[in-house]
């Protein structure tokens, strides 16, 4: 007997009477339509489960256990209205990921608005992009056209609320509103307050790793946006929930019930989260002479520059870094300064070509010699010798490939005018071949290099948030060996103050991304960007010693937030210890 | 075929409340997501709604006391869907252009030709039967499948209508539409347009039969060989069995032999002929066992194959007869430097009918090879484009 005849099939036709005995007769249409609706509704499946789930590309997104749970959790049992509180740390922004990708499988997010801190926006903006396929537009982006122009929009907060464009965000109906850093809209008196409660959505994720700042009411007003009405009247709040006379927390139990309906929280050590250790190395070198003079020269035009006119202050930012990046980079961005339109006067045109003489003079750089080192120790101790170098400028890179490639490496350039195609493949050579990946911040759009452990920051970008974002290429779930990251900076420079009195200060390269970013967004609520900091601070400084002493205040001030940070972290897993705000088993 | 299931959400079920207490001329009072709720005596309903609150709700178990539940699952829910779902099974509707708006194609639309003027023009009307078939296979060795297919035929030339399956589908799901009804099917007609959808349904489950008859197949021989394992290590213990008995036998015989008392001698003669039947058991276990081997188990294989047999069950739950006009769609189509008219039949509810081809290589167009224009000819952008 072969195989196809083992089982055999018997199809039947059944019940076709009942249908032909109402043959002939006349029937409403509406009834009948409705009819059929009821059978293809009894044949569906109670819709519960996370069924884009198996479109997300595991290449780009690890899911883990816990969020997935808070996803399906915040869409099927909160009804679409949650609070995402999990610890620092645990992929909040994964979570909304999952969510907003399920709406969007199942067509239910015509129209999202996701508002975070300025700082955070494009950050946003990349990780919905790479990890979910989902594409939104940003404020900072060119083409924004204003919040009605565009139908998934993330934007900072404050822009959201400013007379520009608080009408337009307020006369649509959106239906999924996501807010990160929900607690900076505790405080009902403000106008970011006033903006969400005014605001018209059907669901709605907040997201917060300290629900609490300074008192229970914070979680009141927070609740209140997302489910008016659960806790009552403020006063009943009040009166139930804190016993007045010492300011504390009372009948737990019942807030941890009013709670579970709208709030999730996954604590750090109930997950599985597991990273390999991280090794970080900082080698500062003594400049050449000639790298001194170049230094200085740079410094005194960007200082004098600065006085004169503020205008210019991203160009000359830029060469504050190119300066110590390579004089590659530096060569072009002076000679663009030079080369404007005939008649026109230069100014400082003096300055300028000095530095271009001192550019001349770098015969080698000293950063140049020192990576070299680092890659020829990776070639005889590393999986095919693979190292990645991360630089901020075009003519950096350019310069470290023809150097690598003269020395014999196998050399993968990766910048931003690459396809994304061949972004994949430069990605996919470099696992093959192994070698040197020397990459531009292109790179920082969620690729997979866990196959690699050794990374070299060739200059370090004056954004914290962008030297994690280099480092988690590599060190991320799923990579199973030690990482090593390699900082270059040449000794009295601005690279050494920030690496030296802020980013260690902060313990930066030891810090989770939600812990960074709860670090700088505290620093912008006090009104203040890193990078304009730093600048003023360098631009300002009449003397090394005053230069110094101002970057040790900003790394003091930079602990005190982090300290805060710390302790409000502390104060939250306190006041939820004991909540358990998962299903109840009754 | 089209897969007509429906996600049960609660945006489903709260709109088929809705519409289908609306039906039944109920009196509904909305306050938020509590609805007061009032049929008329007369209803034609085992529904009893007397001024009851409603409300939707995510978990049935939510509600207060007194107050029913919408929600997926809910008992309330589940009456209304069982109710409606026989009370009308049969359907008149009409499709006509002025209810829809001209379809393009992928082929046109996919390209970079702009359609710069569209008009339709009626000839004749044809009719389909939409049906709606449950269909369920039983087999042992998986889960039931019970599945909802929508099949559209055209009563004409017999030819499956997927498209216009799927504007029936919406039009059924979208409560805006006004489909105009047309003329009821008689008995015999709609009995043979059941007969035709049979046939069509029947061809478009196959390949899901023939996946489930695969994996019914692998698992029937999976029980087939763990049989045969069985089998085959039964006839190494009998083998066993019977070489031990020999031995004992053949000591009994031993002893009888030996025996120098009456009584000792009867015994060992007894214990001898207690194996030896025993012998002549195993012996007999055996030869069934490599008659078995020998035939390849036909009783076994008949055992397993009835468990494992597949029945698909195929029950019409609705049909509708649809009318919807056929015609010539005119298209005027433009790259900017050429501008041609072109003409395809076209079905309202249907879309294009025709699967055109490049007029240069013959190539058919599809999304992948959109329409591309070249002077006055219809070429591919993939194939033939520049």
């Amino acid at each position: 007997m072969s195989r196809e005849n083992l089982v055999e099939v018997d199809f039947r036709h059944e019940d076709e009477d009942t249908l032909l005995a109402d043959a002939g007769e006349s029937s409403s249409l509406v009834e009948h339509l409705l009819t059929v609706q009821a059978n293809r509704l009894q044949a569906g499946q109670p819709d519960s489960e996370l069924r884009s789930l198996s479109h997300l590309d595991e290449e780009n997104v690890k899911l883990l256990e816990h969020q997935v749970d808070a996803a399906h959790r915040a869409l099927f049992e909160m009804d679409g209205k949650a609070l995402l509180a999990d610890e620092v740390g645990l992929g909040k922004t994964i979570e909304v990921g999952m969510i907003l990708k399920e709406m969007h499988y199942r067509g239910t997010d015509d129209a999202v608005l996701i508002l975070t801190p300025a700082q955070l926006a494009q950050q946003w903006q990349g990780e919905m992009l790479e990890k979910f396929g989902l594409d939104f537009t940003c404020n900072y982006d060119d083409d924004f056209a204003g919040f009605d122009a565009h139908d998934h929009v993330i934007a900072s907060i404050d822009t959201a609320k400013s007379d520009r464009h608080r009408s337009t965000v307020l006369a649509r109906d959106w239906d999924v509103l996501v807010l990160d850093e929900a607690h900076y809209v505790k405080n009902e008196d403000t106008d970011r307050y006033e903006l969400l409660e005014k605001l018209s959505y059907d669901y709605a994720f907040f997201l917060t790793a300290t629900p609490i700042q300074n008192d229970v009411t914070d979680l009141y007003n927070i609740i209140s946006l997302l489910r008016p009405g659960l806790f009552g009247t403020r006063e009943a709040f009040h009166n139930y929930f804190v016993n007045k006379s010492q300011e504390t927390l009372v009948n737990r139990n019942e807030l941890q019930n009013r709670l579970r309906k709208v709030m999730i929280r996954n604590r750090r050590d109930e997950t599985d989260i597991d990273f390999t250790p991280r090794n970080v190395t900082t080698r500062t070198f003594e400049p050449s002479p000639a790298e001194k003079d170049l230094y200085q020269s740079v410094t005194d035009y960007v200082r004098t520059a600065y006085g004169e006119d503020q205008g210019q202050k991203l160009v000359l930012m830029t060469l504050q870094k190119e300066v110590v990046s390579s004089p590659e980079a530096l060569k072009q961005t002076v000679e663009r300064q030079l080369d404007v339109e005939d008649g026109k006067v230069v100014a400082h045109a003096d300055q300028l070509n000095r530095i271009l003489d001192c550019v001349d003079a770098v015969k080698t750089p000293t950063k140049l010699e020192s990576v070299q080192r680092i890659t020829s120790e990776a070639r005889e101790r590393v999986d095919k010798g693979r190292v990645i170098v991360f630089t901020q400028f075009r003519a950096t890179q350019q310069k470290l490939i023809e150097t690598f490639a003269d020395q014999g490496y196998t050399t993968h350039p990766f910048h931003g005018g690459h396809s994304s195609d061949e972004k994949e493949e430069i990605v996919e050579r470099f696992e093959e071949e192994g070698g040197v990946l020397v990459s531009t911040d292109a790179m920082n759009e969620g690729r997979n290099l866990q196959f690699c452990n050794v990374m070299v920051n060739y200059d370090l970008p004056w954004n914290p948030m962008k030297v994690e974002q280099r480092i988690g290429r590599i060190h991320r779930i799923g990579q199973e060996r030690e990482v090593y990251v390699f900082n270059i900076a040449l000794e009295d420079t601005i690279e050494e103050y920030v690496l030296e009195r802020l980013y260690h200060k902060i313990d930066l390269f030891q810090q989770s991304v939600g812990e960074l970013s709860e670090i700088l967004t505290r620093l912008e609520e006090t009104g203040r960007n890193f990078e304009d900091e730093v600048f003023e601070r360098l631009v300002s400084a009449d003397s090394e010693v005053e230069l110094e002493n101002d970057f040790d205040a900003m790394a003091i001030d930079l602990q005190e937030q982090r300290d805060l940070a710390d302790k409000l972290e502390d104060f939250n897993k306190g006041v939820f210890e004991g909540f358990d705000l998962g299903d109840s088993d009754d | 075929m089209t897969d007509a299931a429906l996600p049960v959400t609660e945006r489903a079920v709260e709109r088929f409340t809705e519409a289908y207490l609306r039906s039944l001329g109920a009196q509904i009072e909305k306050r938020g997501r509590r609805w007061t709720v009032t049929l008329p005596g007369d209803a034609d309903t085992a529904l009893e709604l007397d001024g009851d609150v409603l409300e939707i709700v995510s978990d049935p178990d939510e509600v207060d006391e007194g107050v029913i539940a919408i929600s997926p699952e809910a008992p309330f829910v589940e009456r209304m869907l069982d109710e409606s779902a026989d009370k009308t099974p049969l359907g008149v509707l009409s499709l006509t252009q002025d209810q829809f708006e001209l379809q393009l194609p992928p082929w046109i639309t996919g390209g970079t030709v702009e359609v710069v003027d569209r008009s339709f023009t009626p000839y004749y009307d044809r009719r389909a039967l939409c049906a709606l078939f449950h269909v369920g296979i039983e087999t042992v060795s998986e889960y039931q499948t019970e599945e909802l297919h929508a099949v559209a035929v055209d009563l004409n030339d017999h030819e499956e209508r997927p498209r216009l399956a799927e504007t029936y589908l919406d039009l059924a799901e979208d409560d805006q539409q006004d489909p105009s009804e047309g003329r009821q099917f008689d008995e015999q007609t709609l009995s043979d347009a059941i007969e035709t959808t049979n046939e069509v349904l029947e061809r478009e489950i196959a390949p899901m039969v023939r996946d489930t008859r695969e994996r019914a197949t692998r698992a029937a021989e999976v029980e087939l060989d763990e049989y045969r394992q069985f089998v085959q290590q039964r006839r190494e213990e009998i083998d066993e069995e019977i070489s031990r008995l020999n031995d004992r036998i053949e000591d009994e015989t031993e002893a009888i032999d030996a025996a120098t008392e009456q009584a000792e001698r009867v015994e060992a003669l007894r214990k001898r002929k207690e194996l030896q039947s025993e012998l002549d058991d195993r012996r007999a276990e055996l030869d069934d066992l490599t008659e078995q081997i020998d035939r390849n188990f036909p009783e076994k294989r008949r055992e397993v194959r009835e468990r494992h047999d597949l029945t698909v069950r195929m029950r019409p739950v609705a049909a509708t007869s649809v009318s919807y006009e056929r015609g010539d769609l005119i298209l005027e189509l433009t790259t900017g430097d050429a501008t041609v008219e072109k003409s395809y039949s076209y079905a309202i509810g249907a879309g294009v009918m025709e699967e055109p081809s490049c007029d240069r290589c013959g190539r058919q167009l599809t999304e992948e090879n959109p329409l591309a224009l070249e002077r006055n000819r219809v070429i591919g952008d993939t194939c033939c484009g520049n």
